[in-house]
């Protein structure tokens, strides 16, 4: 074979291979059917409002960024991070259960610390924040959390611990790599979901050089196996995700800029596929939002205000998140007579099984609010 | 085998940082010099802590293509071994070059693109294949088999990420490419002169 026809060959087979490797771009590689939450409700319920703190006097001088999930036999479990001041060296991720038929929760426990941490992923650890709590309905749970080994929280990056054990002991801490970029700047705030093939759909943020969501998916062992980016730009974060059927979701975000509006999002296929954001009437001053429900009734927590977070109240929608309507006030406090602001902040939503809502929050930097509410309470308010 | 490979990779750095040091050493005397700092770097503390965690905390894993060229520059300058030509070693830092630029700034969210998404699925790891096809057919063998060594490395899945492009480049090799291929430039230059 001459040397012009072995190079035509090679050439040939370069771009078959580089056709497949196109082709393959829109070939599906996993499955992004959503597992739809089955909630079977009550019938006939009474109204139920109960708002009270996860303690009244914690271990730490500060808590901030709490979430919280429901384990089999109506338990509860919250955790949140907590320790001198946000970024300490002393911060440790602090979890408290709440048992089937009581009202009080446990003492407040370190889960996991900044020593455990560094000794399970080898590395220097500086800061420990915002754990999201996911659980298979069994025993099986997943704790999200952020660390940073050098600087700020842009710094972050996204580590995993699990439990077999329904939350009473966990394995070593796991890093998961979601940015080439020496992993730098993956954060998360919003509540996992299931897909299907159980794999796991993360809701996630950046904000290093741009400020956008993405939605991460990791296997059920925690390996990172997709990543999508659900908005561009430089002022949607802290995507709270709801899905409103196996195929379609709704995001709404915190919205870092001046329009201080919450931003929302609508997927196709699972979460490949994001509309462009849009700015939605409800008010946000640069905080975190939480959503919970489905597309018959879907239920934020979010603050009312444009600025400062010493509102934080509830609001609906009836139609999958297109239209929303101010429903309850939780928390309103003006400045105190020296001038110190309120903080209601960092709201964190679910829906059980049962149909009841849980809500935990971040009270004054101090505590750890909960509300319990039901749907007769919602159709109740004004 | 996570904590394997970092520390490996920490290794790897520490030996080429000081295998640098020891440069203006002749041969026997740079051996000296590396061993004594890789004993400094468990020894000495920095801010409380091990100047590896520091590292490992830092960097991370290192792409394969790192690991490879880190281990022939210290083979190279400790052991005369002189592996691959300098012609591939130009060839791949400007393709490390080119690669860091499609990738970094758009993820980091410069673009509305995210390239970092392509390396979950086969199309990067073919679209290599296809490359190194083509250097081989340009005669550019050495660079052809090294982006071979790469693709089969993220097929068996050898680093913790899944992700393609964790195999092919990594922060640390693309930062330091545009001075090595000054260095290698100006080298070249010197070398091309004392031979005239």
């Amino acid at each position: 074979m001459s040397v012009k026809l072995k190079t035509m060959f090679f050439f040939s087979a370069a771009l078959v291979l580089a056709i497949v490797a196109v082709w393959q771009a829109y070939a599906e590689r996993i499955s992004w059917q959503i597992q739809t939450e089955i909630i079977s409700g009550r019938t006939g319920q009474q109204p139920v409002f109960q708002k009270s703190f996860i303690f009244e006097q914690g271990p730490t001088d500060s808590v901030h960024a709490s979430s919280i999930v429901s384990l089999p036999g109506d338990e509860l479990l919250a955790v949140w991070y907590g320790g001198s001041r946000e970024g300490a060296s002393d911060v440790a991720i602090y979890h408290a259960r709440r048992e089937a038929g009581r009202t009080g929760w446990s003492q407040p426990e370190i889960l996991i610390d900044h020593d455990r941490v560094a000794q399970d992923l080898g590395r220097h650890i500086k800061k420990l924040g915002n754990p999201v709590l996911l659980s298979d309905g069994k025993n099986t749970l997943w704790m999200f959390f952020v660390s940073t080994s050098i600087g700020g929280w842009s710094t972050s990056a996204i580590n995993l611990v699990m439990s077999h054990d329904g939350g009473k002991s966990w394995g070593r801490s796991k890093r998961l790599l979601s940015s080439p970029f020496l992993n730098l700047s993956t954060l998360v705030k919003g509540r996992p979901f299931f897909y299907q093939d159980g794999s796991i759909g993360l809701p996630a943020y950046h904000e290093l050089a741009g400020k956008f969501a993405e939605l991460i998916r990791v296997s059920a062992s925690g390996d990172v196996i997709d990543k999508i980016r659900m908005t561009h730009g430089r002022y949607s974060i802290q995507p709270s995700i709801v899905a409103l059927d196996d195929d379609r979701l709704l995001a709404m975000m915190r919205n870092t800029n001046q329009t201080r509006n919450i931003v929302r999002s609508f997927a196709i296929q699972g979460g490949r596929q994001w509309s462009a954001t849009e700015y939605t009437e409800l008010n946000n001053p640069d905080a975190a939002v939480s959503m919970a429900g489905d597309a018959s009734t879907l239920v934020l927590a979010y603050n009312d205000i444009k600025h400062d977070r010493n509102r934080l109240a509830l609001a609906v929608s009836v139609d999958s998140g297109m239209h929303w309507e101010k429903r309850a006030l939780l928390e309103s406090a003006e400045p105190d007579e020296s001038g110190t602001k309120s903080e209601f902040s960092y709201p964190y939503l679910i829906k059980t099984e049962m149909g009841d809502y849980h809500l935990v929050y971040t009270w004054q930097r101090k505590r750890i609010a909960y509300v319990t509410f039901n749907q007769s309470w919602l159709e109740q308010q004004p | 085998m996570s904590h394997l490979m970092v520390n490996f990779n920490t290794l790897l750095i520490i030996l080429a940082f000081a295998t640098f040091i020891s440069l203006p050493f002749k041969r026997p005397l740079r051996w000296g010099v590396v061993t004594g700092l890789l004993i400094l770097s468990v020894s000495i503390p920095v801010a409380g802590s091990n100047p590896w965690l520091w590292i490992n905390g830092a960097v991370g894993e290192l792409s394969i293509l790192t690991v490879v060229l880190l281990t022939l520059f210290i083979l190279r300058k400790l052991a005369d071994m002189h592996l691959v030509e300098c012609r591939t070693r130009v060839h791949l830092y400007f393709l490390v070059l080119l690669m860091g630029f499609l990738l970094y700034p758009a993820t980091l969210g410069l673009s509305q693109f995210d390239p970092y998404a392509l390396g979950y699925g086969v199309q990067l790891s073919l679209l290599v294949l296809s490359l190194a096809t083509l250097y081989w057919v340009f005669q550019q063998r050495q660079v052809a088999v090294l982006l071979i060594i790469v693709v089969a490395a993220s097929e068996i899945g050898l680093l913790t990420s899944l992700n393609s492009w964790d195999y092919l480049i990594d922060p640390l090799l693309w930062l330091f490419t545009p001075a090595i291929l000054i260095i290698m430039y100006f080298n070249g230059r010197g070398q091309a002169k004392r031979s005239a």
